[in-house]
């Protein structure tokens, strides 16, 4: 099977990565509608625990704003990174594979994978009690993905120029 | 580019449309106009030898070294 172009697995990624956005969003929605609307139950040490539609499962919290915000921002962070994989698979699988468009688009996935690392760190410092635990290893995660994101694009980059060359080789 | 290409002088004095000799070399006017204007990045041989033999002259009539 193809990688790139029409029948090729970054279409069939594409649909997978769609679905991902939709269902994450609409979980997204849910969630933030049931905090605006106080649809939740309050537990006695004063959490927030909302019920998952159709499966067993919660989300819980502080009931306060700062773990609001940081929860709705982290839940809000993973829709904007599959949105960005969703248009990376849609480049991938056009025809037209050495264009300044993906290359742009890798280049936002790059910056967008190192953001996380970053805010977490300043986060935890901020608001946090200063320690780095599942953190450290999330974002250690996010920064191997833009290594790897970054040299992808640096090869599309190259893949770009020799492809102009080519087309203007009269 | 200090690569200039004379096309249009040698079109002119052979009194040959574009278009005839895109049909000839057997490229499409939009590459000939982009060789013409310098904005290619190069030439093929083949492409280089079917101009010549339309227009009958040297690969030097055609391409001009001129020093930036």
């Amino acid at each position: 099977m193809k990688m790139f172009g029409k029948n090729s697995i970054s279409k069939l990624l594409y649909y997978v990565t769609m679905a991902v956005v939709i269902g994450y969003g609409v979980f997204i929605g849910f969630v933030a509608f049931a905090l605006i609307t106080n649809r939740f139950e309050l537990t006695d040490d004063n959490r927030f625990k909302i019920k998952i539609l159709f499966v067993d499962s919660y989300v819980m919290g502080a009931l306060d704003g700062k773990t609001i915000v940081v929860l709705l921002l982290f839940l809000a962070y993973y829709l904007l990174y599959f949105l960005l994989l969703l248009r990376i698979l849609k480049a991938f699988k056009s025809d037209a594979l050495f264009t300044n468009s993906i290359i742009k688009r890798l280049d936002w996935f790059t910056y967008f994978n190192l953001l996380f690392p970053v805010a977490t760190f300043i986060g935890v410092l901020i608001m946090g009690d200063g320690k780095l635990n599942d953190e450290v290893v999330y974002g250690m995660f996010h920064i191997l993905i833009a290594i790897f994101s970054g040299f992808i694009s640096a090869i599309f980059k190259q893949g770009f120029q020799l492809q102009q060359e080519n087309d203007l080789t009269i | 580019m200090p690569i200039i290409v004379n096309l249009d002088v040698m079109l002119a004095k052979r009194k040959m449309k574009s278009k005839d000799l895109a049909e000839i070399v057997g490229i499409t006017t939009a590459n000939l106009s982009i060789l013409k204007s310098g904005k290619a990045k190069a030439i093929r041989f083949s492409t280089l030898e079917a101009i010549c033999k339309a227009l009958d002259c040297q690969p030097a009539d055609i391409l001009e070294y001129i020093e930036e």
